[in-house]
């Protein structure tokens, strides 16, 4: 029955983990080692991108599954940072459970940051790419404004329960049609360089990095499944855009 | 000159600008924008050596996931905190959006090219990204089967169960 107790804090720990960025092998090996550092004699964890399994065989030959299921990404690296450390104090000095259950209920209430505080970091992201890929002053300004504004607009669709190729497809139609009106006023020559600074906001970079590194740790279904959701949605981004340049091309 | 200049600084920054969405904290922040800096300037460099498009990425990648792997030892992290900033400035965003662009103005040839440049790129980016591993892996697997040895012959010695 304690290791009962072990297995649900372990997963909670793993999905959590999961959530915030790391990788499957990672959230693997970290509920691995907790279930067998108090007692188990065997434990059996199998993790996909959007499922973590765990058996857990206790030393009287006992056997408790548990199953969770991940519906959703909210990559926070501060978060991911603690659990690893929580994680590895618990291997090493076995403290009691009720410990690792206050712990992660305390790292689960951490705040994040504000909506408009992710607006303005967003746009400071935007607008440095659209420098970095070539755009002058005045690009960087309106790739900035536009930032802004699609990461507000990602927020509310992702509130609104949309899913996330039609959230990157608006988002990118969105920008592209800013950037191509505000061009066609005047206001800019190179709309190109605004669009895609704010394609470097909405792509999945956590997501590429972690497909590339559960291939290499042997979970190889795992990264293909992550590899296939970044290529379609960079193709979303790509037909957003896509669509609004043509739209707005024969419009105006 | 002044290009490379602006180029190298917005690459900072804004490796500094999703390390802070994604909610790095502290001194770790700095060096996870650090990353962008350190592989763009790579790359730079390489670029200037040879004409490929392939092995600039490619080197710069392996750079950045050296840095990264390097920094997680000492910050005991995991490595994805300082791999994202550095890989960030490498994606092919930008050869993306051309590649979408030729293909509104029907110029398929153009279309053609900037799409085989965006999987190159996404493909020496992961390349880099898979050999250092790997090699850090064969590394690790050495260290920890030393260090798993100890323990075992500590726990006997120690346990009485």
């Amino acid at each position: 029955m304690f290791l009962k107790q072990v297995l649900i804090q372990a997963m909670d720990l793993g999905k959590m983990m999961l959530i915030s960025g790391a990788g499957v092998s990672r959230v693997e090996d970290t509920i691995e080692r907790i279930c067998l550092a108090y007692g188990a004699r065997e434990v059996e964890a199998f993790t996909i991108t959007s499922s973590i399994v765990v058996t857990v065989t206790t030393e009287d030959g006992d056997v408790f599954t548990q199953t969770k299921r991940i519906k959703y990404y909210k990559t926070d690296f501060h978060k991911l940072d603690r659990l690893n450390d929580l994680s590895r104090y618990v291997c090493r000095e076995k403290p009691d459970i009720s410990y690792l259950e206050e712990k992660l209920s305390d790292i689960r209430q951490e705040h994040i940051y504000s909506l408009p505080v992710q607006c303005l970091i967003a746009s400071l992201i935007a607008g440095t790419f659209a420098v970095f890929f070539g755009g002058g002053f005045v690009e960087g300004i309106i790739g900035a404004l536009c930032g802004a504004a699609v990461w507000w607009l990602m927020a509310f669709l992702q509130k609104l329960d949309s899913n996330i190729m039609f959230s990157d497809f608006t988002a990118a139609f969105m920008v592209a049609t800013i950037a191509y009106i505000l061009a066609h006023l005047g206001a800019t020559r190179d709309y190109g360089t605004i669009i895609i600074g704010n394609i470097m906001l909405l792509v999945p970079g956590v997501a590429f990095v972690n497909s590339i590194r559960d291939i290499i740790g042997g979970d190889v279904m795992a990264g293909m499944i992550r590899l296939c959701e970044v290529v379609v949605t960079a193709v979303f981004l790509a037909a957003g855009s896509f669509t609004a340049l043509v739209l707005w091309g024969g419009v105006l | 000159m002044i290009v490379q200049a602006i180029q190298v600084l917005s690459s900072f920054i804004g490796a500094l600008g999703f390390s802070i969405l994604f909610n790095v904290r502290g001194k770790k922040l700095f060096f996870a924008g650090l990353g962008g800096l350190v592989s763009w300037t790579v790359y730079l460099v390489m670029a200037s050596l040879t004409t490929s498009t392939f092995l600039p990425n490619f080197v710069a990648s392996m750079a950045a996931t050296v840095y990264a792997e390097a920094l997680a030892r000492l910050a005991k992290s995991p490595a994805t905190i300082f791999l994202i900033g550095a890989i960030i400035p490498l994606v092919p965003g930008g050869q993306l959006y051309y590649t979408m662009n030729y293909a509104v103005a029907k110029n398929w040839g153009l279309f053609a090219m900037y799409g085989q440049r965006t999987l190159i790129i996404a493909m020496a980016v992961s390349g880099g990204i898979m050999m250092v591993s790997s090699v850090y892996r064969l590394y690790n697997g050495l260290v920890f089967s030393r260090v798993k040895k100890k323990k075992q012959t500590g726990k006997k010695e120690n346990n009485p169960e």
